[in-house]
């Protein structure tokens, strides 16, 4: 087949109606040449489930009102415990950035701040996907 | 990325972990997944194939959504490859089905849901979802259903891997009904007139029964009336009346000689794939070191010598192709 790709599964929370900046965020990573799957989920164990069913590269978490902190305590683990330990994790939206370093802390690579120029995420995981790991 | 072997045991087990790393192996074309995939094949041919397709937006995610929950409530399990376009000018993909999906899956172990882009090329997709297929039929997946990108966006032979294939439709398609007529007497077993809490449902599903739709076994003798069913994958109307149509034929074929007819079809498509696969591989880079430095003053002259010479030498191979069974 054609090359590989990079997989990144796209996660925002179903309840949160803010969609744009996350599918804006979907078209710039596959614009980029990445394979999106963009998914609303419910509880945060179904991102872990979409994640080791899709094999995905990078788990990217949009979150626009609020409760970072508490998902990545619960979705770190949940990649460990599925055997998730490559995967790249980072996470993006409305979070204030005195969060990003509990969440690095917690375990997620990555967090971006709202309204950064077109191709920085794209970018970063190019740079670093395959090469992270869950602590 | 990594492509280390995956242990057979484990996709057998239900690992999903393994079986995630080995289809993203085939996908990649990886010559990993080889000596893996023979080894699963004593494990395949039990689960039941259902193909999805139709034109862009007719609802195809939903109602496999629909299809899910209806045979989870029956206790079998299921396997759902979804294609999506991908992106001619970028490579990329936006892959949504599993999103449309996600609801009836929510975590339940027996669904796994595996989001595939088409990449471009229709044959090596075709090879790509085969292998996937065996993949969820040797983890002990009672039914795979496979969503095709919409139809007329590079549609692969669907026809060619499931034993049932359903063609969504949607009311009010006028022109483009026309159109798929063609596909209907190619490739349906199953009509579904989706979105049938729309109007023009019943009307649409109404004039497609109305043409009689039939569709003719390999020896010509059977004849399998496409039944044509309104639904709404939205409210799960009519969903259960599909999924008996589904498995009507599918009892239907394997009880003539069409199955197994099929069942040798996507043998040998699968075999001249694969065949194909390493030619263009291994056989093309030895064809090249053949002709090492030299620049031929005749290209096409010297290409006609040497895959004469080549066939030449085919013919002299045994007759017998291993490993295949005489029926
Ligand atoms: C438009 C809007 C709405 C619209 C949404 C329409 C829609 N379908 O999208 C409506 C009016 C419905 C709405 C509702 C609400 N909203 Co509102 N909304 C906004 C607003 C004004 C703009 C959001 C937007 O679309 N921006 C444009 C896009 C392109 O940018 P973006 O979303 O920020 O996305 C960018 C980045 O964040 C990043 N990004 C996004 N996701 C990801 C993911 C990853 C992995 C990465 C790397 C990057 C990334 O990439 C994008 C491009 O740069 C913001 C304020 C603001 N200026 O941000 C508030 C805002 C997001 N809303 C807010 C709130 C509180 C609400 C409500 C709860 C209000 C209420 N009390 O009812 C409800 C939510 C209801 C619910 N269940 O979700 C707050 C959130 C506060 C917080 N997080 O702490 C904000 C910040 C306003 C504020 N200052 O208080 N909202
Ligand atoms: N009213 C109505 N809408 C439906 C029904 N089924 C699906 N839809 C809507 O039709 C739209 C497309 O549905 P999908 O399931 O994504 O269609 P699809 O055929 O999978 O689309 P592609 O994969 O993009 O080709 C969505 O907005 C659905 O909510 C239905 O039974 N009734
Ligand atoms: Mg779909």
């Amino acid at each position: 087949m054609s090359g590989e790709h990079i997989k990144v599964l796209l996660a925002k929370k179903k309840i949160d109606v803010h969609g744009r900046g996350s599918k804006l965020i979907a078209r710039e990573l596959r614009d980029a040449g990445m394979e999106v799957v963009y998914f609303r989920f419910g509880v945060v164990a179904e991102i872990a489930e979409a994640a080791l069913q899709e094999n995905a590269d990078v788990v990217a978490v949009s979150v626009m009102t609020s409760g970072q902190l508490q998902i990545a305590r619960d979705l770190i683990p949940a990649l460990k415990e599925r055997g998730m330990t490559q995967v790249l994790v980072i996470m993006g939206g409305i979070i204030p950035e005195v969060d990003f370093e509990p969440l690095r802390a917690l375990g997620v690579h990555r967090s971006f701040p709202p309204g950064l120029p077109g191709g920085v995420v794209a970018e970063y995981i190019r740079e670093n996907v395959g090469k992270a790991s869950l602590v | 990325m990594e492509a280390v072997t995956v242990p057979a045991g484990e996709v057998v087990a239900g690992s999903v972990l393994h079986a995630g790393r080995l289809i993203t192996q085939i996908e990649n074309g990886r010559p990993q997944a080889r000596p893996v995939l023979r080894a699963l094949a004593p494990y395949c041919g039990r689960a039941q194939l259902v193909g999805v397709t139709g034109p862009p937006g007719a609802g195809k995610s939903t109602l496999a959504a629909a299809l899910i929950r209806h045979l989870r409530g029956q206790g079998r399990t299921v396997g759902v490859i979804a294609v999506d376009p991908s992106s001619p000018f970028t490579g990329g993909a936006l892959l949504g089905d599993r999103d449309r999906m996600a609801e009836a899956a929510g975590g339940d172990p027996g669904v796994f849901i595996r989001s595939v882009a088409s990449r471009g090329a229709s044959g090596g997709l075709a090879a790509a979802v085969n292998d996937t297929v065996d993949v969820m039929d040797a983890m002990g997946k009672d039914v795979v259903l496979i969503e095709t990108v919409g139809v007329g966006q590079g549609e692969f032979d669907i026809a060619r891997i499931a034993h049932t294939v359903v063609l969504v439709l949607v009311p009010g398609y006028g022109d483009a009904l026309q159109a798929m007529k063609a596909g209907i007497t190619e490739i349906a077993d199953v009509v579904a007139v989706n979105k049938g809490d729309a109007p023009g449902a019943d009307q649409t599903a109404k004039d497609l029964a109305a043409q009689g739709f039939e569709r003719t076994g390999p020896d010509g003798a059977e004849r399998w009336k496409v039944p044509v069913l309104t639904v709404s994958a939205l409210r799960g109307e009519g969903v259960a009346e599909l999924a008996a149509a589904v498995d009507e034929h599918h009892a239907f074929t394997g009880a003539t000689a069409w199955r197994a007819a099929a069942e040798r079809a996507r043998g040998r498509s699968r075999f001249t794939a694969f065949v194909a696969d390493r030619l263009r591989g291994e056989l093309l880079k030895a064809a090249e070191e053949t002709l090492g430095d030299t620049r031929p003053a005749d290209p096409y002259g010297a290409a006609e010598a040497y895959v004469g010479a080549l066939l030449n030498a085919h013919r002299t191979l045994s007759a017998d192709i291993p490993g295949t069974e005489q029926k």
